[in-house]
């Protein structure tokens, strides 16, 4: 088993749709089963490097790091998951088509051993994207595509320019080579590589100050993309800035810089929350918190925060999914999706998903989302960092007031409409609630994979 | 033991009376008049038990003087009459200070709830002022209470007798006697606090339903209750009694000094008279409990 | 995951949970929520049992979240709302300590958690969180503004679960954190004489607010604030004795808010009314629950020979023993203070006259079963006050504080004078039935009357139109008192409302950062590229 097949198993089944017309979504269940099972099989025999291509220097590698394939299966569960709750769609080509596409780029992305293949496979998955982005087909799905077009083309331009540096200036594109040499250039250079590898990755990490195409985005792509970006896209630009970031060991002080993004981002993404009014706007902006807590507790680089961050990773993309797939029956329901839609529906299951998923963002016992704030906020106790507990936390209660408000609207008295929601459907976002909140109580087993993904994060070259 | 306290209840009724009966005397030849017999008031309330009753309201109106005379005599029996005696000590070995305090109140609740039973609404009026003018009333009061008990820490009405041998706490704390006395009258129903069943204000205030024997029993009761009134400030402040003769002698002086400080004062409504005693008072009482 | 150890204090609070619980689960309730309900009593197990701090704060926010459901039932949305952000801003506060406990201790159990080697101003850091979280909890001053709108719109069994248990985790948190973990050499003096003051201060306010209320679940509400006030003061007093005066009123509160609620519950489940200006007068009609709330009201005024006359007697001997003369005045002031409420609350419902001729039915019997319950153990109280001695020095054992001595179950002592509450029932009890035996034999004639509005009314005879149960709004003239005044017509409100306001206006301003269209953003981006590159090159 190659570490190829993961990537070129879906890329092969988009290329292959049109044999299979009337069975795509079950084909997309089945694949996913499969990638699932071959992930599996590369857990025993870590760090994994291979090489395809004939000369070393030229060739392209994937490296399988323990962090790669706990993201790798990751997204693959979250896109199991999403195509499980597809079932109940009819069979759509053009969505089976990109959700592979991206897949594939988003595993090639967090596997990828050299620079240049970061690039391509960022590339795919921004165009991958933007179609998702143009699916529904409507006035403001275009404008949003072109729009995320022409900023995700800024973020490639400035990918460009790091690569093209780092290889006039080191000779290799293998991240190895590049780690080992990164020191010996000169350092107005090695800024500029660092800047513009952050302005690269942080449009697309959808991280301050470069995160204002995100809220409009999500909201004029449908909820079905805008759950496929939040749980798959973002995390994998994070990785694989943080890879980067480690495996160059960089100076602490870019970390400083980083830490106070991170911050940025959370306060005033939650903030603005305050004062929306249509739903798929309130969840970007706290995907974009989240992605600034992430950036936080990934910059500081203590074992304990670490493994939170990591910890986190895995519940928000799952919470992420879970309410915007739920949000997506609303909208299929209602045909729009402002704050009102709240006050309309009816349907007991819907508001416990919703509940589940708001508490576990929120960070409330007994859910997944608790033990991940938890360990974070252990982590920053142990080493004294009193001021940003408290800066989590208060912002944290602004967090409370839009979600709860949400879910308050539920509670009026107007006159519903009952939701009919397909078994199937069901059946996936319960298997995702109770995964949250067995996570919430039983989390040792992932607290340790955490554990062990946040130290091989920190021995960064080594692990090559 | 049962003696003891029927002897209390007796003296308390008899003595309650005698001090009416004196008052009014006293007054009338301040006056300028002659004034009733002495025992006029013993005669009023017996004629009253005879009295036919002209209206009833089930048994919450029943109830209610009953409770009241119970409140009455139940604090009597807990305030020791003399200091440092085995007689007419009732139940105070198993009370203190603070039970005597909130008996006081049991009485008024019961009138509260008889009044209340009955449709007339300027009874309740006159309840309500009463409680309202209680929340002043009482501040300066307790003030003046606790400084005694911090002085002497205890909440035994006994001991703080006893600790007087040497120097009635009137002339220790002087500045909380004054404010004890001035809530003092307020308890006494004399003015000018008397607002409470200002009898030419309001159509009877609280006892305006009350007749026959239920007027009876109220005015019985009010009399036993003013003398456990007497009885604990002169315990309190003028070192208790070592006999009968003296503490007839002592509670009879503070009522005639209350009466006539009432007499020249002209009636408060209930606000300004709340008004007064949080602050004049109050702040009396504050100084002098700092000063302990 | 979870760590329990049984513990006294811990047994004593979930017996006292599970006992309102099961007799209220016995009255008629058309809201239900069986799910809901067990939930929140699991999670009141795990707060009096946890052994960790997880355990503990799992607990405590399951506690938040249940109530919410269980109130969205009947509340408000914007009661919700208000519910919802004070209890959760309170449980963060609880989880930032937590977390800081633990960055000191390295342990989450409460056995290894020492505070021996933390430096003070982190000991203090975390004494003012915890108390935020309890003052959020109990309803302290200015954080009280979720707690009377919250009970009055919630479905009215659920009004007695928050009066009578949820309140009273505040305490329990206060207990545990101060008495156990952070034991009192590592307390900061001057922060308690602060607390203490502050539960004064709430006593006072709330029950001059209670005597303003029109609506009895309000009043009640009110009521509870100040009782619980009265705790949080004597608690901040940290000394053994403190601890069970606090405890033992704890156990009062409980049984006399239980007996008050549900009665309040059948007026309003037969009647449908919930203000004193539409009842009134129906003494007669129900003559047991009009002796049940008396005993309710006698209990809450904490007067004698009932069970409440002994908490307030251990709260005034406690302060007076550690000379806290000032607590001591304002306490008994609120104390004296509250008899108008009391009796506004008899008055306003069973008192007075009818306000309407309405025939109502008879109240079902499960609404009687837990204010008998709780009227038995009241009377108890009052003649065996000194029945929890035993437990109560079990309990300070275990928290490592000195006991106090224990004498004859009928007198309740302390070093400073004790009380026999046989005595004084019993003396009641006599007096009464000879008084009232003298009484009824007196044999005098006496014309019945027949029409409510025979009465004396100054020379003038009232007829259907009057209103004579205008009685109900007592309470109102004290407006005009100046210091009551500034009370009733300043509030909270307004404090949270701006501070509501600012973060709103600020939300939109800084919503305008993500509103930029695409030319922009990209001439930003460069714009910022080449800035920090110039500053970087130099």
């Amino acid at each position: 088993m190659s570490l190829v097949y993961l990537v070129v198993l879906p890329l092969l089944a988009s290329f292959l749709t049109p044999l299979f017309k009337n069975y795509l979504k079950y084909i997309s269940v089945i694949l996913n089963l499969a990638l699932l099972y071959t992930v599996f099989s590369f857990y025993g025999s870590l760090p994994l490097v291979e090489n395809i291509g004939f000369d070393s220097s030229l060739s392209i590698s994937f490296v399988a790091t323990s962090g790669s394939l706990f993201f790798a299966t990751l997204f693959i569960v979250v896109s199991l998951l999403f195509s499980l709750y597809n079932l109940a769609n009819q069979n759509n080509k053009a969505i089976f088509i990109v959700t592979n596409m991206l897949l594939a780029s988003v595993i090639g992305l967090v596997l990828s051993g050299d620079i240049f293949n970061i690039y391509i496979f960022f590339e795919l998955a921004s165009i991958s994207a933007y179609i998702l982005t143009s699916l529904n087909k409507d006035k403001k799905a275009y404008s949003a595509a072109i729009r995320y077009m022409i900023i995700g083309g800024v973020a490639s331009i400035f990918l460009l320019l790091a690569i093209v540096l780092i290889y006039l200036n080191i000779g290799s594109l293998r991240l190895e080579t590049i780690a080992l040499n990164f020191n010996t250039i000169d350092l107005k250079i090695q800024f500029l590589v660092l800047l513009s590898l952050f302005i690269g990755f942080g449009i697309k990490a959808e991280i301050s100050p470069l995160n204002f195409w995100v809220v409009d985005i999500y909201s004029g792509s449908s909820s079905k993309a805008a759950a496929l970006f939040s749980s798959i896209l973002s995390k994998s630009y994070i990785f694989v800035f943080f890879n980067i970031a480690y495996i160059l060991n960089i100076e602490p002080i870019y970390f400083n810089f980083l830490v106070f993004i991170g911050v940025l981002s959370f306060v005033v993404a939650e903030i603005s929350a305050l004062s929306c009014q249509e739903t798929k706007r309130i969840f970007a902006y706290s995907t974009l918190g989240q992605i600034g807590i992430l950036f936080l507790a990934f910059s500081y680089g203590d074992i304990d925060i670490l493994t939170g961050a990591i910890f986190l990773v895995a519940i928000h993309s799952i919470s992420k999914l879970m309410l915007f797939l739920s949000l997506d029956i609303l909208e299929n329901h209602f045909g729009s999706t402002s704050i009102d839609i709240f006050k309309k529906f009816n349907s007991l299951f819907l508001t416990t998903i919703f509940a589940i998923g708001f508490l576990s963002l929120l960070g409330i016992p007994p859910f997944g989302g608790f033990i991940a704030k938890l360990t974070i906020l252990k982590g920053f106790a142990s080493i004294e960092q009193y001021s940003i507990i408290a800066i989590i936390l208060i912002i944290s209660v602004v967090e409370a007031v839009y979600f709860f408000r949400l879910l308050g609207y539920r509670y009026e008295n107007q006159a519903k409409e009952d939701i009919k929601i397909p078994l199937v459907q069901k059946l996936s976002l319960g298997f995702i609630a109770i995964t949250i909140f067995y996570l919430g109580v039983y989390p040792d087993w992932l607290l340790d994979i955490s554990h062990f993904v946040a130290s091989s994060f920190l021995k960064g070259v080594a692990n090559v | 033991m049962f003696f003891d306290s029927l002897m209390m209840i007796i003296l308390a009724y008899g003595f309650g009376f005698l001090y009416y009966g004196l008052y009014r005397n006293i007054s009338a030849r301040v006056h300028g008049r002659f004034g009733p017999s002495i025992a006029q008031s013993f005669f009023d309330s017996i004629k009253l038990f005879t009295k036919n009753n002209s209206t009833t309201f089930g048994w919450m109106f029943y109830a209610g003087p009953v409770i009241m005379a119970t409140g009455a005599m139940l604090t009597v029996l807990f305030i020791p009459f003399l200091n440092s005696s085995d007689s007419l000590v009732g139940l105070s070995s198993y009370g203190n200070l603070i039970v005597v305090l909130y008996l006081m109140v049991l009485g008024p609740l019961g009138n509260a709830l008889g009044v209340g039973s009955n449709s007339n609404p300027f009874g309740v009026m006159g309840v309500t002022r009463g409680l309202t003018r209680l929340i002043g009333l009482e501040l300066p009061f307790y003030i003046a209470v606790i400084g005694l008990m911090v002085a002497n820490q205890t909440i035994d009405i006994g001991v703080i007798m006893a600790n007087q041998s040497d120097g009635y706490n009137a002339f220790s704390h002087p500045l909380l006697f004054i404010a004890a006395f001035i809530s003092f009258l307020g308890f006494m129903g004399k003015s000018p606090f008397d607002v409470v069943g200002a009898p030419q204000e309001v159509y009877s205030g609280p006892a305006s339903e009350f007749s026959g024997k239920f007027l009876a029993l109220a005015l019985s009761q009010s009399a036993i209750f003013s003398f456990a009134k007497l009885l604990l400030m002169v315990n309190l402040f003028l070192g208790g009694a070592d006999t009968l003769i003296d503490l007839v002698f002592k509670t009879f002086i503070l009522f005639i000094v209350a009466v006539f400080v009432g007499d020249v004062y002209a009636r408060l409504t209930t606000i300004k008279s709340v008004e007064f005693l949080v602050r004049v008072p109050t702040v009396i009482g504050l100084v002098g409990l700092l000063w302990v | 995951m979870f760590n329990f150890s049984i513990t006294p204090l811990g047994n004593l609070f979930f017996g006292l949970s599970l006992i309102v619980f099961l007799s209220l689960f016995v009255v008629k309730n058309e809201n239900r929520s069986p799910l809901l309900h067990i939930i929140l009593l699991s999670s009141l197990g795990f707060i009096f049992y946890a052994k960790d701090l997880i355990t503990f704060f799992i607990g405590w926010e399951v506690m938040g979240w249940s109530a919410y459901f269980i109130l969205a039932l009947t509340a408000q949305k914007r009661t919700l709302q208000k519910y919802i952000v004070f209890n959760i801003a309170g449980a963060f506060s609880l989880l930032a300590s937590i977390v800081l406990i633990y960055g000191f201790s390295g342990s989450f159990l409460y056995d290894k958690i020492d505070f021996a080697s933390t430096p003070p101003y982190i000991t203090l850091a975390i004494s003012i969180l915890v108390l935020i979280a309890v003052f959020v909890k109990s309803g302290i001053v200015l954080f009280h503004h979720w707690v009377v709108d919250t009970y009055e719109q919630s479905n009215d069994i659920f009004s007695t679960i928050l009066s009578a248990i949820i309140s009273k985790a505040g305490i329990f948190a206060f207990i545990l954190f101060f008495s156990q973990l952070i034991t009192f050499e590592y307390l900061e003096t001057h922060l308690f004489t602060f607390v203490a003051f502050m539960g004064v201060i709430t006593s006072i306010i709330a029950t001059f607010k209670a005597i303003d209320e029109d609506n009895m679940k309000r009043l009640l509400a009110y009521s509870s604030i100040a009782q619980v006030g009265y705790i949080i003061t004597i608690l901040a007093i940290l000394s053994s004795s403190a601890f069970e005066a606090a405890l033992y009123h704890t156990i009062i509160h409980t049984f006399t808010k239980l007996l008050l609620f549900v009665n309040i519950a059948a007026i309003i489940y037969i009647t449908g009314k919930t203000k004193f200006s539409s009842l009134g007068g129906l003494l007669y009609i129900y003559p047991l629950q009009f002796i049940l709330l008396v005993i309710g009201i006698i209990s809450l005024a904490g007067m004698p020979p009932l069970g409440g006359f002994s908490s307030k007697f251990l709260i005034y001997t406690t302060l007076l023993q550690e000379q806290q003369a000032l607590l001591l005045v304002a306490v008994m002031f609120s104390s004296a203070s509250a008899f108008l409420y009391c009796y506004k609350l008899v008055y306003g419902i069973y008192l007075g006259q009818k306000t309407s001729d309405e025939t109502y039915k008879k109240i079902p019997v499960s609404f009687y079963i837990p204010q008998i319950l709780a009227s038995i153990i009241l009377i108890v109280l009052g003649i065996f006050p000194n029945i929890f001695r035993a437990m109560f020095n079990t309990i300070l054992e275990s928290l490592n504080l000195d006991t106090i001595i224990f004498t004859d179950i009928f007198t309740l002592s302390t070093s400073i004078g004790s009380f026999n509450g046989l005595a004084i029932m019993g003396g009641f009890a006599v007096l009464f039935i000879i008084i009232l035996a003298i009484f009824v034999s007196l044999k005098n004639k006496t014309i019945q009357t027949k029409d409510r509005y025979d009465i004396s009314y100054c020379g003038e005879v009232p007829d259907e139109s009057s209103n004579l149960h205008y009685g109900y709004g007592m309470g109102r003239e004290l407006k005009r008192i100046s210091f009551i005044k500034v009370i009733l017509e300043n509030s909270s409100k307004y404090f949270w409302q701006k501070v509501e306001n600012i973060t709103k206006d600020s939300s939109s301003v800084i919503k305008k950062v993500y509103s930029f269209d695409t030319q922009t953003v990209v001439l930003v981006t460069f714009g910022l590229f080449t800035i920090v590159l110039y500053m970087g090159a130099n």
